[in-house]
C-alpha cells in the first residue's frame, strides 16, 4: 500500500479512500456443540465518506455483526475491514458507536455526557465547550445541559446519546437500531435531528441497522439488504432532501419499497 | 422533566407507631414476669439514666471504669472503622477482581471460599490471634465487610463493563480512564448499598464480638449486666445502641442520597 500510495502522489493523482470499505468478510463462530456457523459471509462492500446507509435484514442474519466488525468490537474470520484506509483492528474514536441499550454515564450531566470523549482525549476546554453548546443547539436541549440522563425522557437521552457521539467527530458513525421502541412523533423528530447532526458534519458516513423499511427509507443514501450473512442487494435511494411525507409515500419510493419486499420474501 | 415529592412525615409516624406498639407487648410481657426478666419499660429508663456516664457495674467486672455512653461510643467508633477498613479492602479487591485478568485468576477462588465461611466461626481465631484488642472485636466487622463489598462491587463492575465499556472504547477513553472515570462512578449507587447493610449488621457482629472477647464497648456492658442479673441495664445498653446506629444510618443514608443524587 506504501508502494501505491507513494507512486500515486509522486503521479500527482489523489490518494482517495472509502469512508468504509469491506473486502471478503467473513465471521464464523463455534457453536458449544462443535457446529461452525457462518454469521457473515464474504461480504465486499465500499462506502464513500458522507454516505449514509441503511442495513436491513431479517433478525439473525449478521447484521449487527457486521457492524460489531466494523466497529472492533468482533475480529473477522477472514477478509479486511478498513476504515479511512486504515484497518480496523480495535474499537477507536474514529468509529462512533451509537448503541440500542442506554449508554449514557448517568452520573455525569447532559453537558458533561456530550464533553466526556472531548476531554479524555485531551481537547481544550474553549473548544469543548464550544462543540457542547452546538450540539446541544441542534438537538434542542440547551436548557437541559445540567439535567441528569435519568431527568429526561427515552427520546431525550437518545438525542443525547447520538450528539455525544457526533461531538466526538468519528470519521463513521455506526448505529445499532439506535431507535428501537420510539413512538412515531418521536422517532420523527430523532430522525430530524439525525439528519441535521449528519449534514453539520458533511463527510461523516453513517452505517446503520434498522428494521424499518421507512426508516430506511427516510434517512439513507444507499439500503444494504443483509440475508443469510451476505449482501443480498445494495440498493441506491435516489430520493430527494429533506425527504417529505410525499417523498416518502409516493411512487418512487412505493417501487423501492415493494423491491425490498421482493427481496426479504425472496 | 418529572419530578418525585418525598415527605418525612408518614414514615417517622410509622416509626413511632411501631415503636408503641413494641412497648405496648413489652409492658404486657413485664406484667406477668420477674423485673429480672422483663423489667418494665421505667425502670429500664431509670437504669439507663443512672448508668449513663458511669456504671458503676464495671469496677466490679473488668475494673473498667466509664458508662452506657462512652462504651456505645467505643462500639460505635470500632464499627465505622471496621466498616471502613472493610470498604477499601473490598472495594480494591472487588474491583481488581472484575478488571485486572491475572487476579482474577488467583483470587476468585479462595474469595469464594472465604464468603462460604461462618463469619462467627472466625471469632474463636481473631481473640486467639489478637487477644482482646480492638482488632480483635473489629475483625468480625471487617471480614464481613470486605467480603460483601468485594462480592458486590465485582459483579457491579463486570456489569458496568458490559454497558460502558465498549462505548468508552469507541469514545477513544484509555483503559486506565474508564476505569477511574466509568467503573468507579458506576460502582457508587451499588456501593453505598452494601455499606449500609454491612453497617446494620456492624453493630450486631461488633456487639457479640465484644461480649465474647472484648474489654470495653457495648457489648462487653451488656455482659457486666447480664452477670450481674441487671437486666433492665443490660436493656437499655441495647436500646442506646439502637438509637445510635438508628442514628448512624440515617445519615449514611442521607451522604448517599447526596452522593448519587443523579440516581434518583
Amino acid at each position: 500500500m506504501t508502494v501505491q500510495t507513494d507512486a500515486r502522489q509522486l503521479s500527482g493523482a489523489t490518494a482517495h479512500h472509502a469512508a468504509i470499505e469491506l473486502t471478503n468478510v467473513c465471521k464464523e463462530f463455534r457453536l458449544e456443540s462443535g457446529e461452525v456457523v457462518n454469521s457473515v459471509n464474504s461480504v465486499t462492500c465500499r462506502i464513500e465518506p458522507g454516505e449514509f446507509i441503511c442495513v436491513i435484514g431479517p433478525s439473525g442474519h449478521g447484521k449487527s455483526t457486521l457492524l460489531n466488525m466494523i466497529a472492533g468490537f468482533l475480529p473477522p474470520t477472514e477478509g479486511t475491514i478498513t476504515v479511512g484506509g486504515s484497518p480496523v483492528t480495535k474499537p477507536g474514536p474514529d468509529r462512533g458507536v451509537v448503541f440500542q441499550r442506554d449508554t449514557l454515564f448517568l452520573w455525569k450531566t447532559v453537558a458533561q455526557n456530550i464533553e466526556f470523549g472531548l476531554k479524555s482525549r485531551g481537547i481544550p476546554k474553549d473548544e469543548r465547550k464550544a462543540v457542547v453548546a452546538e450540539m446541544l443547539k441542534i438537538i434542542g436541549l440547551e436548557k437541559f445541559a445540567n439535567a441528569w440522563p435519568k431527568q429526561l425522557s427515552g427520546g431525550m437521552r437518545r438525542r443525547v446519546a447520538i450528539a455525544a457521539v457526533f461531538a466526538n467527530k468519528p470519521e463513521v458513525l455506526l448505529m445499532d437500531e439506535p431507535f428501537v421502541g420510539i413512538d412515531y412523533l418521536r422517532l420523527a423528530q430523532l430522525h430530524e435531528v439525525l439528519l441535521d447532526l449528519w449534514q453539520e458534519a458533511e463527510k461523516r458516513a453513517v452505517f446503520m441497522v434498522t428494521h424499518d423499511i421507512d426508516e430506511a427509507l427516510t434517512l439513507a443514501d444507499r439500503i444494504f439488504v443483509i440475508k443469510h450473512g451476505t449482501l443480498a442487494l445494495d440498493m441506491k435511494v435516489d430520493l430527494p432532501r429533506p425527504r417529505l411525507t410525499d417523498d416518502i409515500t409516493g411512487p418512487e419510493a412505493n417501487r423501492l419499497r415493494r423491491r425490498l419486499l421482493e427481496e426479504f420474501s425472496r | 422533566m418529572s419530578m418525585r415529592v418525598r415527605t418525612a412525615v408518614p414514615a417517622v409516624a410509622g416509626a413511632i407507631a411501631g415503636v408503641l406498639a413494641v412497648a405496648a407487648i413489652w409492658s404486657v410481657i413485664a406484667s406477668f414476669n420477674t423485673a429480672a426478666r422483663f423489667p418494665v419499660i421505667p425502670a429500664i429508663f431509670q437504669a439507663t439514666l443512672d448508668n449513663f456516664d458511669a456504671a458503676p457495674i464495671l469496677a466490679y467486672t473488668t475494673f473498667g471504669t466509664g458508662g452506657i455512653w462512652s462504651n456505645v461510643l467505643w462500639t460505635a467508633q470500632n464499627v465505622l472503622l471496621g466498616v471502613a477498613t472493610g470498604l477499601i479492602i473490598g472495594f480494591a479487591t472487588g474491583l481488581a477482581l472484575a478488571r485486572i485478568p491475572w487476579f482474577n485468576r488467583l483470587g476468585r477462588l479462595p474469595v469464594a471460599i472465604l464468603g462460604t465461611v461462618p463469619v462467627l466461626a472466625i471469632l474463636p481465631f481473631l481473640t486467639l490471634w489478637f487477644g482482646n484488642s480492638a482488632l480483635a472485636t473489629s475483625g468480625l466487622v471487617i471480614f464481613f465487610t470486605a467480603l460483601t463489598v468485594a462480592s458486590t462491587v465485582q459483579s457491579a463492575a463486570a456489569a458496568a463493563e458490559v454497558r460502558y465499556a465498549d462505548y468508552a472504547a469507541t469514545l477513544g477513553v484509555s483503559q486506565t480512564r474508564t476505569t477511574m472515570s466509568v467503573i468507579l462512578p458506576a460502582l457508587v449507587p451499588s456501593t453505598i448499598g452494601v455499606v449500609r447493610a454491612a453497617t446494620a449488621f456492624g453493630w450486631g457482629f461488633q456487639c457479640i464480638a465484644e461480649v465474647l472477647g472484648g474489654s470495653q464497648g457495648a457489648g462487653r456492658l451488656i455482659r457486666s449486666f447480664s452477670d450481674a442479673t441487671q437486666t433492665a441495664g443490660a436493656l437499655g445498653v441495647l436500646i442506646v445502641v439502637g438509637i445510635v446506629a438508628v442514628v448512624v444510618d440515617a445519615l449514611i443514608g442521607l451522604a448517599g442520597r447526596w452522593i448519587v443524587r443523579w440516581n434518583e
